[in-house]
């Protein structure tokens, strides 16, 4: 579903990717792990065409994102660190207006707040203006704007950093969910208990290559973190 | 401490690449239009001179003939200018350039450069003093209007407040920096090119030169108040503001208002307020009144006749060949007179209405210093409407002093002949022509402006000390966060 | 797709509160503007009217006194015989050779404040005849006028940068862009959308303000079938609007913040609508000088003065004929007189004609010269587009005052003829004096005179829009 082909990228001299090859099926969650400037946030930005590969592929669906770069976002749904909505929308609102730019234009406004409830936003939240909401709570809509895109593939940039950990658990349920339908799923994340709980699988990266991949259901926590932090310190 | 502040400003202000384009081409712009100024200053001024001259050699040398042809004849008065004009053009465009001075008539100043205009001189004209009435001030406001809102932006203002520097102190160390600024770009500028153009203007007439270092002196001071008005407000802005583009967007509202919007509202209101009556209005105004006149050249007017016999009882004659007085003579003079009182009431009246008007502009530059500045910037060039008016009150005094000459002439030298015998027959010669004295216009001194531009002082100077409380009230007064 | 992203931007700017300060002020300024250029036009058309009139009456008194005359009901002397044509060609009566406003003229005031729309036609050189410039406090036509075209120009691009300045910028800043980008919708797509929906309100209002303000305020454009000029109109102000916005999305696609943003479309705002403009004019001004005015009437004065000394004509003549006795001299005077003058004052002109041709062609070399220039400035080629629109260009009065000059020599031609006969005129010819009659400058003229403009303008925008769209087409989603 979702797959990198010694996917390279050089910001002039410096390498930010070194040739990454993954790939990842559906109702697959692939953490990506790794220290700030490894190389995580360059490789979401390349599925999502919003930089160029110097060279390799990014593949959504089989399809090369440099070269079809709307047809793949029809397939992809994205939540960055910050979900940051048009403060004078309502919840609802910006949900329908993202939804319509996917293509949905078809959703009643029950089959909306269906959508923002089952991302977990409070019943009273849906038609205040967005200006008024807590982080989780935008990181919701986020959520929501994913589900209701009927996404194949889920792209998350630390989309659990600065949440509470109540808020964190459920969205990484919520996550879990999705996999369950099918849906691949690849985050970038610091956080190695989430990645252990609802990840299938993990990658450490480090200098833009990918020096780990594993199953996550093989190792355990402390496992995990002794890697990581042996990775880190080589 | 201010001076640290102000050093640390200026030389950030002095690496930051938009000041320093935007100064380079304020001060080419400057030298542009002070070098053309001054071409055209001295272009028109040599032509006037030269014109002044040749046209008292026409008079003296247009031979032997009555003196009321002579009176038709007449005399052209050329409107001077200060060479401060060079500087600020002004309204030179809109007023007449010269005015005829004949017998019968007060004509108004004619050939207003904008007439043979492209349309192109409606946007206006590019003059030293539309460089600092317009472009200096966004070069302040270019400096000025992140200096507070950009340094909360920054967090650099957390800092600097940790460090226990007053507010006070922090924001006149800032104004005195931008003050810095403006200084090295524009001191040296105005100096160059101020002298480069006194160079290619040459030579000046001691007359357009009265009071040149007092006016001089003046309009520097009131551009240094317009000056600070502006860096006051905009660092007082930028302290009120939420955001550097919050700031920018209120400083450029700002300067569109002052600066576009308010003269041209205020011309309107203005114009509302004392309308100015059409040229037909005043035509027929004169007409009626100089039709109540003598008709000195139509002797079956009943006027021309009534006048007669008021004469012939008066010297107690029967004809008018035994007048102690030409008749004619007396007829003209009488008609002058009488033309005299009419032109002082209508063409009086519109110069009064024009005087309103200024005024009623001069009241409005309280919500604009730009009209203030305007106003007093062409008052002490030389290129206002009190400017032209002065001239054309100069020449119509010239004009009146002439006929009246040339009238006594007549009364005199056509003594005991008919009218039309005192007309053609009696011939005056160079002797009476040079009793006319030339034409000689005096502008109005430094005293007489500032007088007239009260308003416009105490606008600036009102300006000037507001803007200042203001800034020294919200420096106190500034959030370090918004 | 375009049609839900206007939607939404619809709704977003719905709720700014920069929508309910800015929209009143620009339509009020629209009407405004309207408003202040109608009422110039009614004072225009009334004075047509009136000088009309007052030609008319003075004619009508010389018929009326000749009635008398020849019914024998008025004791006259001889000079105040009507029919004597040189004294009525030169000063006892006179034309007013007027202009009358177009149905349109509230466009623009343009140049009809400083230029005089009647003029009084006598014997002398129309350039001699100057006192009919109306009167007007010059602060006033310095500072220019308030009328739909200055809010056009000036203030219409303005409103249409606060409003699109940060069209993307902002998205960007308030970090809507990310997710925005991950639609399956084109950065291009969504400016479009955003500009199409700014563009209509902004360009929309102004149209059908201005369009219908127009028509209201003077319903003679369409009965007099100006209503092309109106639709031309709105095409000039549509395609000026649509360069402002190209050049928002340009400067969006460079990808800088908000406020250097808003900083570069101001700066360009000063540099195309105030600086430029006069800069040219400078240029102009100083490439091609005008001789002054001044050197002109030193010019007629000198040739006057050579005139005279050529001719063996003396200007005492009048003092010379006295000694034949006062009537006889009165007669003479009225009659041989002006038959020895007028060729006396022909070659004057003629020896001062040089200078006056020195003038118009630098005058005309000046207003070529002003007229290629003004297509380095969208705002200036706007101004004139409008002030042929509205018949108050430099090229319309140009037009005019060779009407007047044309009709100025039928005058001539007129009198002389009589004089040249030494003989007052026939009744039939006092009656039948030709008037000037105003031609305006036909469709196709003044179409003509646009085109340029108009493609000018259609090249400004579109360059804007083709530069802006290719940049943004490199643009890149991925935060800075």
């Amino acid at each position: 579903m979702l797959e990198a082909v010694n996917l390279k990228k050089d910001y002039g001299g410096h390498l930010a990717l070194k040739g990454l090859n993954l790939k990842i099926e559906p109702g697959e969650i692939y953490c990506l792990l790794g220290a700030n400037g490894a190389g995580k946030s360059t490789t979401i930005n390349l599925f999502l065409d919003f930089i160029k590969p110097s060279s390799g592929m990014a593949l959504i669906d089989g399809m090369n994102v440099a070269d079809h770069s709307i047809e793949t976002k029809k397939a992809l749904a994205y939540i960055p660190e910050i979900v940051m909505l048009y403060r004078n929308l309502s919840g609802l609102e910006n949900l329908r207006y993202f939804s319509q730019l996917a293509g949905h234009s078809e959703y009643t406004d029950a089959d909306l707040l269906g959508f923002l409830k089952r991302a977990g936003l409070p019943d009273h939240a849906p038609m205040k203006r967005v200006g008024g909401y807590s982080k989780g709570m935008r990181q919701k809509v986020g959520i929501a704007i994913a589900i209701a895109k009927q996404a194949k593939v889920l792209l998350l940039d630390e989309p659990t950093s600065g949440l509470d950990p109540k808020a964190s658990n459920e969205f990484s349920d919520l996550l879990v969910q999705l996999a369950g339908d099918g849906v691949a799923i690849l985050m970038a994340t610091h956080d190695l208990f989430r990645a252990k709980e609802s990840g299938t699988r993990a990658g450490i990266m480090k200098h833009g290559e990918l020096v780990a991949d594993l199953v996550t259901a093989d190792i355990g926590h402390a496992d995990l973190e002794a890697l990581y932090l042996k990775h880190m310190h080589d | 401490m201010i001076w640290t502040i102000a050093k640390k400003e200026l030389t950030e202000i002095r690496r930051d690449g938009r000041f320093l384009w935007t100064s380079l081409i304020i001060v080419a712009l400057l030298f542009i239009a002070l070098g053309v100024g001054a071409q055209r200053y001295a272009a028109d001024r040599d032509l006037r001179i030269e014109a002044s001259q040749e046209d008292r050699d026409s008079w003296l040398n247009q031979g032997d003939k009555g003196p009321h042809a002579a009176a038709h004849y007449g005399v052209y008065g050329f409107k001077p200018a200060t060479p401060l004009a060079l500087f600020d053009p002004g309204l030179n465009d809109y007023t007449g350039t010269l005015q005829y001075l004949e017998a019968h008539k007060e004509n108004q100043a004619a050939f207003k450069p904008a007439a043979d205009a492209t349309a192109l001189a409606r946007f206006g004209d590019l003059s030293g003093a539309m460089v600092l009435q317009l472009l200096v001030p966004l070069l302040i406001i270019l400096l000025c209007f992140g200096m507070i809102s950009g340094e909360r932006e920054d967090g650099t203002f957390r800092q600097l407040m940790s460090m226990g520097v007053p507010r006070t102190k922090l924001v006149w160390g800032k104004a005195l920096g931008v003050t810095g600024a403006i200084a090295i770009v524009l001191v040296p500028g105005i100096l160059i090119a101020g002298v480069l153009a006194a160079i290619l203007a040459g030579n000046n007439d001691p007359h357009e030169m009265i009071d040149f270092q007092g006016k001089l002196l003046v309009v520097a001071l009131a551009y240094v108040a317009y000056f600070a008005i502006f860096v006051c407000v905009a660092l007082a802005i930028s302290i009120r503001s939420r955001s550097s583009g919050a700031a920018l967007t209120t400083l450029v509202g700002f300067w569109i208002v002052t600066g576009l919007l308010v003269p041209r509202i205020g011309a309107d209101i203005s114009k509302a307020v004392y309308p100015t009556p059409s040229a037909f209005e005043v035509e027929a105004s004169i007409q009626k009144g100089r039709d109540a006149g003598i008709h000195a050249h139509e002797p079956n007017h009943p006027n021309h006749i009534a006048f007669k016999n008021k004469m012939l009882k008066k010297y107690n004659v029967t004809r008018i060949e035994d007048l102690p007085y030409s008749f004619q003579g007396l007829a003209l003079e009488a008609d002058e007179e009488h033309g005299f009182k009419v032109f002082d009431q209508n063409y009086g009246r519109v110069r009064e209405l024009y005087a309103e008007q200024d005024k009623v502009q001069q009241v409005l530059s309280v919500l604009s210093p730009a009209v203030a500045i305007e106003g007093l910037s062409e008052a002490l060039s030389g290129t206002d409407v009190d400017f032209a008016n002065d001239f054309s009150n100069a020449a119509e005094a010239y004009r009146r002093n002439m006929v009246r000459i040339l009238n006594a002439d007549i009364m005199q030298g056509g003594k005991g002949m008919t009218q039309y015998s005192a007309e053609w027959g009696y011939r005056a010669n160079k002797s009476l022509w040079s009793k006319v004295p030339p034409f000689d216009f005096d502008p109005p001194g430094l005293s007489t402006i500032l007088g007239r531009n009260l308003v416009s002082i105490l606008v600036l100077l009102a300006w000037l000390v507001g803007s200042i409380f203001w800034l020294t009230w919200s420096a106190r007064r500034i959030k370090i966060d918004m | 797709m375009i049609r839900q992203i206007m939607k939404n931007e619809w709704t977003l700017l719905s709720r700014e509160k920069i929508l309910y300060l800015a929209l009143p002020i620009y339509l009020v300024m629209l009407i405004y503007g309207i408003m202040n250029g109608t009422e110039w036009k009614t004072f225009l058309y009334d004075n047509s009217i009136e000088a009309r009139e007052m030609a008319d009456k003075v004619f009508q008194s010389k018929r009326d006194t000749l009635d008398k005359i020849l019914a024998g009901k008025l004791k006259y002397s001889y000079a105040e015989d009507p029919r004597l044509p040189a004294q009525l060609a030169r000063y006892k009566g006179y034309e007013m050779a007027t202009k009358p406003p177009a149905p349109t003229a509230a466009i623009s005031i343009g140049q009809s404040d400083v230029v005089p729309s009647y003029v009084k036609v006598q014997w002398k050189p129309m350039f001699k005849q100057a006192n009919t410039d109306e009167i007007e406090n010059p602060r006033n036509l310095a500072v220019g006028t308030f009328d739909l075209s200055f809010v056009l120009i000036y203030l219409y691009p303005l409103l249409i940068i606060a409003l699109s300045y940060n069209v993307l910028s902002s998205e960007r800043e308030q970090g809507t862009q990310v997710l925005l980008l991950s639609q399956p919708v084109s950065v291009r797509q969504f400016v479009l959308g955003k500009i199409l929906l700014r563009g209509s309100l902004i360009i929309g209002t102004a149209v059908v303000v201005s369009l219908f303000g127009l028509i209201v305020a003077n319903p003679d454009i369409l009965s007099a079938g100006y209503a092309w000029r109106i639709a031309m109109m709105a095409v000039i102000l549509a395609l000026y609007g649509t360069f402002w916005f190209g050049l928002a999305v340009l400067v969006n696609a460079l990808g800088k913040k908000s406020s250097t943003n808003a900083l570069i479309m101001m700066a360009a705002w000063i540099g195309l609508v105030l600086v430029l403009p006069a800069a040219l004019n400078l240029a102009a001004k100083t490439l091609y000088p005008l001789p002054s005015r001044i050197a002109m009437v030193q010019a007629l004065r000198k040739g006057d003065e050579q005139a005279t000394k050529e001719s063996k004509f003396s200007r005492a003549y009048r003092a010379d004929l006295l000694r034949a006795g006062e009537e006889a001299a009165l007669k003479a005077s009225n009659t041989d007189f002006y038959l020895k003058v007028l060729p006396l004052e022909q070659q004057a002109e003629k020896i001062a004609q040089p200078i006056f041709d020195e003038f118009e062609n630098q005058r005309q070399a000046q207003q070529t010269l002003a007229e290629r220039l003004k297509y380095l400035s969208p705002a200036a080629v706007t101004q004139i587009a409008f002030n042929e629109l509205a018949d108050s260009s430099a090229g319309s009065f140009n037009n005019f005052n060779q009407q007047v000059e044309a009709y100025h020599d039928v005058w001539r031609q007129y009198f002389l003829k009589p004089v040249q006969e030494n003989r007052v005129l026939t009744k039939d010819e006092l009656w039948n004096i030709p008037r000037f009659q105003y031609q305006p400058e036909s469709g196709s003229t003044i179409f003509g005179r646009i085109f340029g403009d108009v493609l000018a303008l259609l090249i400004f925008a579109g360059a804007m829009l083709v530069i802006g769209f290719r940049l943004l087409r490199n643009y890149s989603g991925a935060a800075r």
